[in-house]
C-alpha cells in the first residue's frame, strides 16, 4: 500500500452507499481509498460471485477500476481512533496486519447484518439468518439445504424466498409476523415510490406461482432436532408477537432461514467516538448525523444503514449527499430524494416492526447469548436474585454478550428482555453499553506481539 | 475453474478455488463445524457474514477460524472443533 496523506478521502465499506460515495468523489477529481472486508465490492446488497454479471448491471460495482481509486478488498479494521479531527484505522489486510493509516475525511457505510430474535432451538445447525443463507446462494452457490422453511418478517424475505426456489429447492412455507392489512394506512408511502409496489407484486406472482404458502401473523417460535434442525414449531402470533397457543402446529423441513429485520453495525463508529442514538422506528441503536450525513464528529460522515435502516435505494442517495457535502457539491435536489425515500423506509419499518412478546417464546433453557451459551434461565435469576437491572448488569453477571460476537447477535435481544423482565422500556444507555468495542474484530495476540506494525 | 484439494477430518476432498470452507461443508452434508464449550452443543453457520462466530472450526492447526469467511486454499487441512479446539 503506497503511503498516503491525511487528505484523501477514506470511505470504508464497499455496499450501496459506500460505492455510490466513492462513484460522486472520483467524479469531482478527489482521489478516494476504499476499504472493504468483502472479496469482491458491493456489500450484502450487491453480493455476487466470480461468474456475476452484476457489475455490468451497476456502474457503482466498477467505481474500483477507476485511476483516482485505491481500493483495499478483504481489509478489516481492527481498532480506530479520532484525535484533533484525524481518524486512525489499524488495518487487517487478508489476515495479515498493515501500518496504520490516517484522514481527515472518513465516510463511514459499513451497513448492517439480520437482526435475529432467540426462540428454542435457534442454535441448531440448519438454522441460519435469512441473510446468511441469501450470502450463500449469491456468494456461493450454495443452498443451505433442501427443505427450508422462510420466516421472520420484512420484505427482504420475498427475494430471500425466490432465491432458493430458482435455486431448485423446496421452500416448505413462508411465514411473515406482520399482516397484509397493515400496509392500507401506509399506502401514501407507495405514491413517490411506485417501483417498490412493481417489484412486490413479481415476487408475490413468483411464489404463488411456485405454489408456496405465506403465512401471515405468524411466526416460527421453535425449531427442533438432534444434531441439526428437523422441524419447526409454526403459531399465530397477535399484534404483540404473543403466541396464539391452539394454533401452534410442526413443519418438518431440514433448514430454517429466519430474519426479523436488521442491526446496524456501528463497531468502527462507537470505537472512532461517533455519537450514537435510539432508532425509534425499530429501537436499533444507530449513528447520529445531521442533514449533511456528518456524525457528530466533524469530518467524518456516515451514510446507509448505519445512520437508520432504510434499504440500498435510500443508502444510494445518502452515500452521494455525504460525498456532495465533502467536495463541496450541490445537495438540493438529492435532500428532496432522501425526504421521498425516507418516508417509504418509515412505513416499512412500522409495518415490519418487531413487537416485545417475543419475550415469551423461550423456555428456561433457551440460550439468548450464543457464543457464551447463557440461558433464559441464568439472565432471568441474575434480574431476579441478583438484582440486575440493565444491560451492563447481565453481562458482568451472566457474561451475555462477552463473546466473541461481542453482543453483535444478541445485544438487542438482551436489552429489551432485560427491560421487560424489569418492566420498564429499554435505555439508550442499554443499548450503547454492547455497543462500543475497543477492538473492532477480534485479531490473534500472536500478530501483535510480532509487532508486525512496521 | 481451478480443483483445489483439502483435507477434512483426515479425509481428503476437491473443492474448487473461491469456494468457502462453509460452502464446501454444507456440499458434504457436514453442518456442525464444532461443539460449544460449555453444553458440548453442535454448532455451524449462522449469520453466514463473519459476524456471529458461530461456524468456529480449527484450519491448519490454527482453532476458532470463521467457516462463512474463509476461502479454500491448496492442501487447506480442516478440523471439526470439540469446545475451544486443540491447538496443534
Amino acid at each position: 500500500m503506497n503511503a498516503i496523506s491525511t487528505e484523501q478521502i477514506i470511505v470504508v465499506g464497499g455496499g450501496p452507499a459506500g460505492l455510490a460515495a466513492v462513484m460522486s468523489l472520483v467524479r469531482t477529481g478527489a482521489r478516494v481509498l476504499l476499504i472493504d472486508a468483502g472479496e469482491r465490492p458491493g456489500g450484502q446488497y450487491w453480493r455476487h460471485n466470480a461468474e456475476s454479471s452484476l457489475a455490468s448491471k451497476h456502474e457503482e460495482l466498477q467505481v474500483i477500476a477507476h485511476p483516482n481509486v485505491e481500493y483495499l478488498a478483504k481489509t478489516n479494521v481492527w481498532a480506530a481512533t479520532y484525535r484533533n479531527g484525524v481518524s486512525t484505522l489499524h488495518l487487517l489486510i487478508d489476515g495479515k496486519l498493515e501500518r496504520e493509516i490516517r484522514t481527515r475525511t472518513l465516510i463511514l457505510t459499513t451497513g448492517a447484518y439480520d437482526r435475529s430474535l432467540p426462540f428454542p432451538g435457534w442454535d441448531l445447525p440448519g438454522v441460519m439468518t435469512a441473510g446468511g443463507v441469501q450470502a450463500l446462494l449469491k456468494g456461493q452457490k450454495s443452498l443451505v439445504g433442501k427443505e427450508i422453511v422462510v420466516a421472520g418478517t420484512g420484505p427482504f424475505l420475498l427475494p430471500v424466498a425466490i432465491g432458493l426456489i430458482m435455486a431448485g429447492a423446496k421452500v416448505k412455507a413462508i411465514v411473515e409476523a406482520s399482516r397484509p392489512t397493515a400496509w392500507f394506512t401506509k399506502l401514501g408511502a407507495l405514491r413517490h415510490n411506485g417501483g417498490k409496489l412493481n417489484d412486490f407484486v413479481t415476487f408475490q406472482k413468483i411464489i404463488f406461482n411456485a405454489k408456496v404458502k405465506i403465512h401471515y401473523g405468524s411466526a416460527i417460535v421453535a425449531a427442533q432436532g438432534s444434531d441439526c434442525v428437523e422441524q419447526v414449531t409454526l403459531a399465530k402470533i397477535d399484534r404483540k408477537f404473543s403466541i396464539k397457543p391452539e394454533s401452534v402446529r410442526q413443519i418438518a423441513c431440514d433448514s430454517l432461514a429466519v430474519g426479523w429485520g436488521f442491526t446496524p453495525d456501528l463497531s468502527l463508529a462507537t470505537a472512532l467516538g461517533c455519537a450514537t442514538r435510539m432508532d425509534p422506528r425499530d429501537g436499533s441503536l444507530v449513528i447520529q448525523v445531521d442533514e449533511r450525513q456528518e456524525t457528530s464528529l466533524p469530518g467524518i460522515y456516515a451514510a446507509g444503514e448505519i445512520t437508520g435502516i432504510g434499504g440500498s435505494a435510500l443508502a444510494l442517495t445518502e452515500g452521494r449527499i455525504a460525498a456532495a457535502n465533502v467536495s463541496g457539491s450541490q445537495t438540493e435536489e438529492l435532500l428532496r430524494l432522501r425526504v421521498k425515500q425516507q418516508i417509504f423506509a418509515n412505513a416499512l419499518l412500522d409495518i415490519y416492526r418487531v413487537k416485545n412478546g417475543w419475550t415469551t417464546w423461550q423456555d428456561e433453557t433457551t440460550v439468548l447469548c450464543r457464543c457464551e451459551e447463557v440461558s433464559v434461565g441464568e439472565l432471568r435469576n441474575a434480574i431476579v436474585d441478583l438484582g440486575v437491572s440493565d444491560l451492563r448488569g447481565a453481562k458482568l453477571l451472566t457474561r451475555a454478550g462477552m463473546g466473541m460476537c461481542q453482543g453483535r447477535v444478541c445485544g438487542q435481544s438482551v436489552a429489551e428482555f432485560v427491560a421487560k423482565e424489569s418492566g420498564r422500556q429499554v435505555a439508550l444507555s442499554d443499548l450503547q453499553g454492547s455497543a462500543k468495542r475497543p477492538v473492532i474484530n477480534p485479531i490473534p495476540l500472536g500478530l501483535l506481539a510480532n509487532g508486525a506494525e512496521r | 475453474m481451478t480443483q483445489i484439494r483439502v483435507i477434512l477430518n483426515g479425509v481428503s476432498l476437491t473443492s474448487r478455488e473461491g469456494q468457502s470452507v462453509g460452502a464446501l461443508l454444507l456440499e458434504h452434508e457436514q453442518r456442525a463445524t464444532r461443539t460449544t464449550r460449555q453444553n458440548a452443543r453442535p454448532r455451524g453457520m449462522f449469520c453466514g457474514i463473519g459476524i456471529c462466530f458461530d461456524c468456529l472450526i480449527t484450519i491448519n492447526g490454527i482453532t476458532n477460524q470463521r467457516a462463512c469467511v474463509t476461502n479454500v486454499e491448496e492442501g487447506m487441512t480442516l478440523e471439526t472443533q470439540i469446545g475451544s479446539g486443540t491447538i496443534a
